[in-house]
């Protein structure tokens, strides 16, 4: 009878340390149940597009095709992206993206980062909200508006550029085509770029800049420090999560350009036709070749996966 | 038991709660109900329509009255279910071209309305035919709440919608449409080579709600400003162009305005005052771009353009902005833009003609033209009331309709309404009567889909040979083998 009892009693000391040893590992079951409705709808809409995006890089999938939906029919293992490092589209394509990324990105940065800097300065709480909101108004036009709208602005022949170029001021009779112009064009979508997009950006740096305790700047007025001396050793540092940010989610250059250049137009002889754009060709025009034109993207997304870990190892690097 | 115990703790409560939004999210999942009620809807709609057949009979049939009686019965169950929505994937710019929204207006208030309970919505979040994901939708066997596309160019968009099996025939929906007697009008009476280009294998698969015809324009008083009648040939053109534009030189007037990286406006149009019809397309339907008549017309593109009688960024879109500002003296283009501009500086000043020849062979050019129409999704829910309300629409009876089309500086696709409805002593309409016969006499593009490829590869090879650095043998060549490389990629 004691034995049974013993038995019993270990039986349970197991099946509870069972038990614990399986909260120890998983965590209350119940945080699962709070969790699900989240991972069931990323693995939904976030996994399964992740996966069908995979999968269909793997096949000759036409969307003209039925029969080629299915993957079975369709497997073709890595044909496509065979014969993407064959296709001479991709190479112009690329180097359209450098230069579309070179157009706006670096003065961007500059442009934003500085003014941030100046407004941070402001003391007067109403000119800086209002300086605040000038400063974003370029930021919440719609795309569909305001490349249409610079368009306009750099109309060769009578837009206001070149009106003010050769009638205002009087510089020159012969004015550039700007966007109909190989030579200025990427100059012309630059301009637009940046100012579409440097209140945002300005924005971002700002709210860092907000978030540096004021006794750093104390401190350093009464060590003597100057504004330069200020920015380089308080406010560089004090925004660096910011800029790692900003870094971050503008590194992946190489699929950026279908909205713009369709929306912008894509230059004389289409020089503005980056990979991203070419491969939608691919996907959506003439034989829909959507398992080609996913190859495409899945590669560009290597890509630029390749340069965001390049800046999180920099970043790494230097705070080490 | 203490009150305290039955309290819930914290962790029970949110247990409970994570239970109640878990079985909340599993019920929301579930789609069998949905399925069915949809099923219910379907049969009531069934049942009415074959106990109004039967009505029919009850004059003489004292013993069907119990029919009746059901049919009663039913219409209840359909007025519960609410106005049949009938929904057209909407189409932005044609909406604010054309008057959509007070034809759709009108229809849905016709007093034979109340009775069929149909309302026409214009759904700005509908799919186009071409859409892919439309095409899965209906390869799943999903339900479509949509029946049509306001915004569909057949010569670009019949042959996706055929292989992606989107659309279907409008013919047995003609046959035993509400308005009958309109839509043997519709049939009858809309122009050759716009019936053709809505047609895939003498099926009429899109009805056509306007059409953009490619014509020469220009400027009466720019012309008249030089004593230049209108011109005759191409080569005319050119003169021309040189002496308006030095007239007309403090105005900042140019003389021509072509658009050569504009494939549908520009060279495809030119191409036909050079060569006759059975030259401009391959036998796959393709652009003959290495044909002599198309390389003459880049030739001739090219004289203007170094002849300095071209506005900037022709390299591009072109000048539609100069020609509406004025600032142009002749154009080969859609004819819309013409109106555009007369709007602006006045259709008296205004000329749309065919394209002056521009070889001896050619006695009238031949011109570029496309419809915009509507097609009929295959799994359309009312593919009747959509057949009839676009019937009821472009039917040349339909005077609001019409009339707002010529207003807008739009062609229709049907004869009558050019001499029913307009004046020609209107200078603000009677141009329309001049491009018809230009619209008549059009060959159709043939059906491919290989446009948008030819488009993008002829495009940046016209520009280089445009600036001079490849001739026009050459840049063709090229463009012709890029074009070659892609279809041969859909034939492996």
């Amino acid at each position: 009878m004691t034995q049974a009892v013993e038995e019993r009693s270990a039986f349970r000391t197991f099946i509870a340390r069972v038990r614990e040893a399986r909260h120890e590992k998983w965590g209350d079951l119940t945080g699962y149940l709070f969790v699900a409705p989240l991972v069931l709808m990323w693995l939904v809409f976030g996994g399964y597009p992740y996966i069908r995006g995979i999968l269909i890089t793997l096949q000759d999938y036409r969307v003209y095709e039925r029969p080629t939906w299915s993957f079975l029919n369709s497997y073709v293992g890595l044909q496509n992206f065979k014969e993407l490092f064959q296709d001479k589209y991709i190479l112009q394509g690329l180097k359209a993206a450098i230069c579309l990324y070179l157009s706006w990105f670096p003065v961007s940065l500059v442009f934003s980062l500085g003014t941030a800097v100046l407004l941070n300065r402001v003391r007067t709480k109403w000119l800086a909200s209002t300086y605040r909101v000038l400063m974003t108004l370029a930021w919440v036009i719609p795309v569909a508006a305001a490349y249409p709208m610079w368009q306009q602005i750099y109309e060769p022949n009578f837009g206001y550029l070149n009106y003010f170029l050769r009638d205002v001021i009087k510089i020159t009779q012969n004015p550039p085509s700007w966007g109909s112009d190989a030579l200025t064009y990427w100059i012309s979508f630059g301009i637009a770029a940046i100012w579409k997009g440097y209140g945002y950006y300005m924005l971002l740096f700002l709210i860092g800049l907000y978030n540096i305790p004021k006794e750093l700047y104390e401190a350093a007025e009464l060590d003597g420090a100057n504004g330069w001396q200020q920015f380089w050793h308080i406010e560089l540092p004090g925004i660096r999560n910011i800029m790692l940010l900003f870094l971050v989610t503008n590194v992946g250059f190489l699929s950026e350009g279908t909205v713009q250049m369709m929306v912008f137009g894509q230059g004389p002889g289409l020089i503005g036709k980056t990979a991203a754009l070419y491969a939608w060709e691919q996907a959506f025009t003439g034989a829909m070749r959507l398992g080609y034109g996913s190859a495409i993207n899945l590669f560009l997304g290597i890509g630029n996966l390749i340069l965001v870990t390049l800046v999180f190892k920099f970043f790494r690097s230097e705070k080490a | 038991m203490s009150r305290e115990n039955k309290a819930l703790s914290r962790r029970s409560f949110l247990r409970l709660a994570g239970l109640a939004v878990g079985g909340a999210v599993l019920a929301a999942c579930a789609p069998q109900i949905i399925k069915e009620t949809v099923v219910v809807e379907k049969q009531v709609e069934k049942e009415v329509t074959k106990v109004v057949k039967e009505t029919v009979q009850v004059e003489k049939q004292v013993e069907v009255t119990k029919v009746v009686e059901k049919k009663v019965e039913v219409t209840k169950v359909v007025e519960k279910q609410g106005p049949k929505e009938v929904r057209i994937a909407r189409c932005g710019w044609l909406e604010s071209e054309m008057p959509f929204d007070l034809a759709i207006a009108t229809y849905n208030n016709l007093p034979e309305r109340k009775d069929d309970n149909v309302q026409i919505i214009l759904d700005p979040a509908g799919k186009g035919a071409t859409d892919p994901v439309l095409a899965q939708m209906m390869a799943a066997g999903e339900k479509i709440p949509w029946n049509a596309h306001a915004c569909f160019t057949p010569f670009l968009d019949t042959m996706a919608g055929i292989s992606l099996e989107t659309i279907q025939p409008f013919d047995p929906f003609l046959e035993t449409s509400h308005y009958g007697d309109a839509a043997k009008r519709v049939k009858a009476d809309m122009i050759g080579s716009v019936k053709e280009d809505n047609s895939y294998q003498g099926k009429l698969i899109t009805i056509p709600t306007n059409v953009d015809v490619v014509c020469f324009m220009y400027r009466k008083d720019y012309l008249e400003s030089v004593g230049a009648n209108p011109p005759a040939t191409m080569d005319e053109v050119l003169a021309i162009a040189k002496d308006v534009q030095k007239k007309l030189e403090k105005d900042k007037v140019f003389g021509f305005a072509p658009t050569p990286a504009v494939t549908w406006r520009y060279p495809a149009a030119l191409h036909q005052a050079y060569s006759p019809a059975d030259k401009l397309f391959t036998q796959d339907g393709l652009l003959n771009i290495l044909d002599e008549g198309w390389l003459a017309a880049m030739e001739i593109t090219k004289k203007f353009i170094d002849a300095g009688t071209v506005p900037q960024g022709w390299e591009t879109w072109g000048y539609p902005e100069n020609w509406k500002q004025g600032k142009v003296a002749m154009a080969l283009n859609q004819h819309s833009m013409g109106t555009w501009g007369g709007m602006i500086w006045g259709y008296d000043k205004l000329a749309m003609m065919p394209t002056p020849p521009g070889s001896s062979a050619i006695q009238k050019s031949g011109t570029m033209f496309w419809a915009t129409s509507i097609p009929l999704f295959k799994a359309a829910p009312y593919p009747q009331e959509t057949t009839d309300f676009l019937v009821w629409l472009v039917d040349p009876d339909n005077e609001m309709w019409n009339r707002g089309a010529f207003k807008a500086g739009k062609m229709v696709g049907l004869k009558t309404p050019y001499t029913k409805y307009i004046d020609p002593n209107d200078v603000t309409q009677n141009w329309a009567l001049g491009v018809l016969p230009l619209l008549e006499a059009a060959t159709p593009p043939p059906p491919t889909k290989w446009y948008i490829t030819e488009h993008t590869k002829i495009v940046p090879k016209m520009v280089e040979f445009l600036k001079g650095t490849k001739s026009a043998t050459q840049a063709m060549q090229e463009a012709w083998d890029d074009i070659q490389a892609e279809i041969a990629k859909d034939k492996k």
